[in-house]
């Protein structure tokens, strides 16, 4: 089963598609949902009130929403599909087999939703007022109901929970995650309902309307955002451990993801709070679109930090992101990558450049590019061939989640060297040796020196003659030896004693 | 290592064969005529724009009216064969659509782009007649693409032997299935058959006008059916170079090689005869309708039929490399009741909706 498909290979990190698709598509298709629910709720509103001016709006607002929703968030999702079947079709495909009549179901939601929305648009003037209410309210129940199946599958992937030993549906589909995971979606599908309320408000003319329509449509994005926090709190709470460390500095994109959501939602509620509250007259397009987007930038920050911290899974605890099943790790490693990969060019054998760079697709390019965003030129750059092979074979001990190394030692080698022979990957460091520089490069990919795995601990009390003397001897299973030279050595022993004996004025 | 070609998933199918397969044709068929009438109806549109006139003009706008909710209705039809088919030939297609990336990405952007040039087309008004020709131009140039794009990947998927050489050549997924002798015939056959099954459905809808007396019913009927009647005949041209363009024992398998692939195909090349009898008759019939009843009917069942020959083609070409009589199932019997109950709920309140929508009109 291992290493089944091909790997799509063009030349850059490619999961960065899978990013832009989805979260415009999250954005979009939330909004599908608490858009629905605020038509139909508002509509309801304006008959009761006989508000034929708040009926109008309405009705051009409704077509501004199938125009997004119905074109741009449908294909949008379909996008997904594709990009994620090119990019880990593996991981697709598992997917499809565990829910197929998961995904069945959420498409028989789909179709309804879709003629749902058809017919509330152009029956607005048609129908009587009784019948295009119920068919708003079927268009709503049908697209939250497409989410309450969806998001069983995208919780799945990240706590899969006792799926892992049953592969029984509904243990997979209603895992640790569901429920927290499921009210956090509904509540900010209904604050998004209100952030694009603002923007269609915004183009009216000033007046009672508008005035009324921002005030309203702030008391949806007020309370959907609050509440949507508050299930955000509580998800944040069903997730494991281990995901908390990724969120809190291990991997520097989780981290940074999870710092724009954390402050962009803050610009967000106050932006809300000065326009729809204290001043609802000075909303204009401009800042009813900041509003939007930094309701964008919220929800796909989110997204981005949610995938980032799966990693180095698919689908957490079955199947690694480069398409190796968890359980099938031993009997790879047993004969190699090369070996179980069906897709290798198997010219390998007399060109150990071509051995290099297919070990490269195989093993890596699921999620990384040679250069740029992910690229691992830049990860290798001043290091010597056995150091890299070294470490390579330890990945999965560094400090961002990595999936194990399960490769011979000759693919290591193969890998290292064509790694090291990649544009980018020379040392650009001139001048004299610098030990912190040194830290840097050699060991901060599985320590820190305060923090996690912290050296400051670790060297605690040692002397530079005690760490040059273990810098020597550091080769085990998990640590990869020190291969600099030994002016290099010094210098690091030389840092190091500083980080860990601090008093005597080490880096903080 | 036993080939190239990747296993099924480790994973069994949550469900018997029979039974995807089923849902398979089912809701491809459906898919099939929402699709036809669309990239069919884009091209009628478009030709009947630059042709001019007051006639040709308001056919024009009638089809474009119409394509909007096709659109959205292709689409969501699309979906459901799309998530079968993956089910059951799943590690066939990722594998072709990996070698093929970039153009099969890009099916995505430029249905977004078409869809939209199909809402403005059928909301603006007449005021920009050179702009709204563009905008049939990319709507059809769209479709075309996509169509084009689907027909590669698809075909490309029942040619594993192809594969190691094209991914070796070059990974970066720019890659086509030009390579296969029955591309062309394959691809001209699918698109000719949407413009006649467009054709026919515009000379049905102009048949029932005609028996209402409406004046635009004829020229409908007219148009429609020639567009039907002259395509079909090609049809049979096409197809017969399709046929001879697929491997010495798929066209023995069909020649009496399999009973039922053999009636397949004997249907799919009779039943079009009786569509086209039908057709030509009901032109010049004071009272059309019925006639077009009949050929609609035929023409169905004409497309059902080639669903399985397609089917048998498929699975003929696959022979020796994957046959799905070997996939493992355990079938999720709980889950499955459910969607097929979900299915009937659905069905019946689109009924619903539909009929409350008509009942005002």
């Amino acid at each position: 089963m291992a290493l089944n498909y091909p790997v799509w290979d063009p030349g850059f990190a490619h999961g960065l598609l899978i990013a832009i698709v989805a979260i415009l598509h999250v954005y979009v298709s939330h909004f599908a949902i608490g858009g629905g629910l605020f038509l139909v709720v508002t509509e309801t509103l304006a008959r009761r009130r006989n508000d034929h001016e708040l009926l109008e709006y309405l009705h051009r607002h409704a077509r501004f929403f199938i125009l997004l929703t119905l074109v741009f968030g449908a294909l949008s999702g379909v996008g997904i599909w594709f990009t994620i079947s090119l990019i880990n079709p593996a991981g697709t495909s598992a997917l499809i087999h565990a829910f197929v009549w998961g995904w069945a179901i959420e498409w028989v939601f789909f179709f309804v939703e879709i003629v749902a929305a058809l017919i509330y648009y152009y029956g607005w003037k048609r129908m009587s007022p009784r019948d295009h209410l119920t068919v708003g309210w079927i268009y709503f129940g049908a697209a939250w109901a497409s989410m309450i199946v969806i998001n069983g599958i995208i919780s799945f992937q990240m706590t899969p929970g006792r799926w892992l030993e049953t592969h029984g549906f509904w243990d997979g589909f209603f895992n640790p995650t569901y429920w927290p995971s499921l009210a956090t979606r509904s509540f900010f599908a209904v604050a998004i309902a209100g952030f694009f309320c603002l923007w269609t408000a915004a183009r009216l003319d000033r007046g009672r309307l508008r005035y009324w329509l921002v005030r309203y449509s702030g008391r949806w994005a007020g309370i959907g955002l609050g509440l949507a926090i508050a299930a955000g709190i509580w998800w944040m709470a069903s997730i494991p451990e281990e995901m908390h460390r990724l969120l809190d500095g291990s991997m520097p994109i989780a981290e940074a993801a999870w710092w724009w959501m954390n402050w962009m939602g803050a610009g967000l509620i106050l932006l809300l709070v000065f326009f729809t509250v204290f001043a609802p007259r000075t909303l204009n397009h401009v800042t009813a679109g900041l509003i939007l987007l930094a309701g964008l930038v919220v929800m796909g920050a989110g997204e981005w930090a949610r995938e980032a911290v799966r990693k180095p899974y698919v689908i957490h605890g079955y199947l690694y992101s480069n398409g190796i099943l968890a359980d099938e790790v031993d009997e790879i490693r047993d004969g190699g990558y090369l070996a179980h990969a069906r897709w290798a060019d198997t010219s390998y054998s007399e060109d150990p450049a071509v051995m290099g760079e297919e070990i490269f697709r195989v093993a890596c390019g699921n999620c990384h590019a040679r250069r740029g965003y992910l690229g691992l030129a830049q990860r290798v750059r001043g290091w010597d061939e056995e150091y890299t092979t070294a470490f390579v074979q330890r990945l999965e001990y560094t400090l961002r989640p990595m999936p194990p190394w399960v490769g011979t030692e000759e693919e290591a080698a193969a890998l290292a060297s064509y790694l090291l022979a990649l544009p980018g990957a020379e040392s650009t460091v001139s001048g004299p040796v610098d030990g912190e520089h040194i830290y840097e490069r050699r060991c901060s990919a599985c320590h820190s020196l305060h923090g996690e795995r912290a050296l400051s601990e670790l060297v605690e009390g040692l002397t530079t003659e005690d760490l040059d003397e273990y810098l020597q001897d550091l080769e085990s299973d998990e640590m990869p030896p020190f291969t600099g030279s030994d002016e290099e050595r010094a210098a690091l022993a030389g840092f190091l004693e500083v980080v860990g004996n601090p008093e005597e004025g080490g880096p903080q | 290592m036993n080939g190239i070609i990747p296993s099924p998933d480790a994973l069994p199918l949550p469900g018997p064969v029979w039974l995807f397969k089923s849902l398979l044709h089912l809701t491809f068929f459906l898919h099939l005529l929402a699709m036809n009438f669309l990239l069919g109806g884009a091209v009628i549109a478009l030709v009947n724009r630059l042709r001019g006139g007051d006639e040709g003009h308001a056919l024009a706008r009638w089809i474009e009216g119409k394509l909007p909710t096709t659109m959205a209705l292709t689409v969501t039809l699309g979906v459901a064969p799309l998530l079968f088919v993956q089910a059951v030939y799943g590690q066939l297609l990722y594998t072709s659509s990996v070698l093929m990336a970039w153009p099969w990405w890009f099916v995505v952007p430029v249905l977004i782009v078409a869809y939209y040039s199909a809402y403005t087309l059928s909301f603006r008004g007449e005021r920009y007649a050179g702009a709204l020709r563009g905008l049939s131009w990319v709507l059809m140039l769209g479709l075309l693409y996509v169509s084009h794009i689907y027909v590669h990947n698809m075909s490309l998927a029942i040619r594993p032997e192809a594969w190691a050489a094209i991914y070796h050549g070059d990974p970066s997924g720019m890659n086509l299935n030009y390579g296969d002798p029955s591309f062309w015939p394959r691809w001209l056959h699918f698109l000719l058959a949407a413009v006649a099954v467009a054709g026919l459905a515009i000379g049905w809808v102009g048949a029932r006008r005609v028996g209402r007396e409406d004046a635009s019913g004829q020229v409908m009927l007219r148009q429609g059916n020639m567009w039907f009647l002259i395509i079909t005949a090609l049809q049979y041209l096409i197809g017969t170079w399709f046929l001879l363009s697929l491997p010495r024992e798929t066209i023995l398998f069909f020649m009496g090689g399999s009973v039922g692939a053999s009636i397949a195909l004997f249907a799919s090349l009779t039943l079009p005869l009786g569509a086209l009898m039908t057709a030509a008759l009901a032109v010049r019939h004071p009272q059309p309708s019925k006639l077009m009843n009949v050929s609609v009917a035929h023409l169905l069942a004409t497309v059902l039929a080639m669903i399985f020959v397609r089917d048998y083609v498929r699975d003929h070409l696959l022979r020796g490399v994957f046959e799905t009589s070997n996939l493992v199932v355990e079938a999720q019997w709980g889950v499955l009741g459910i969607f097929l109950a979900l299915l009937v709920l659905g069905l019946g309140t689109v009924g619903w909706m539909l009929k409350r929508f008509w009942a005002t009109s």
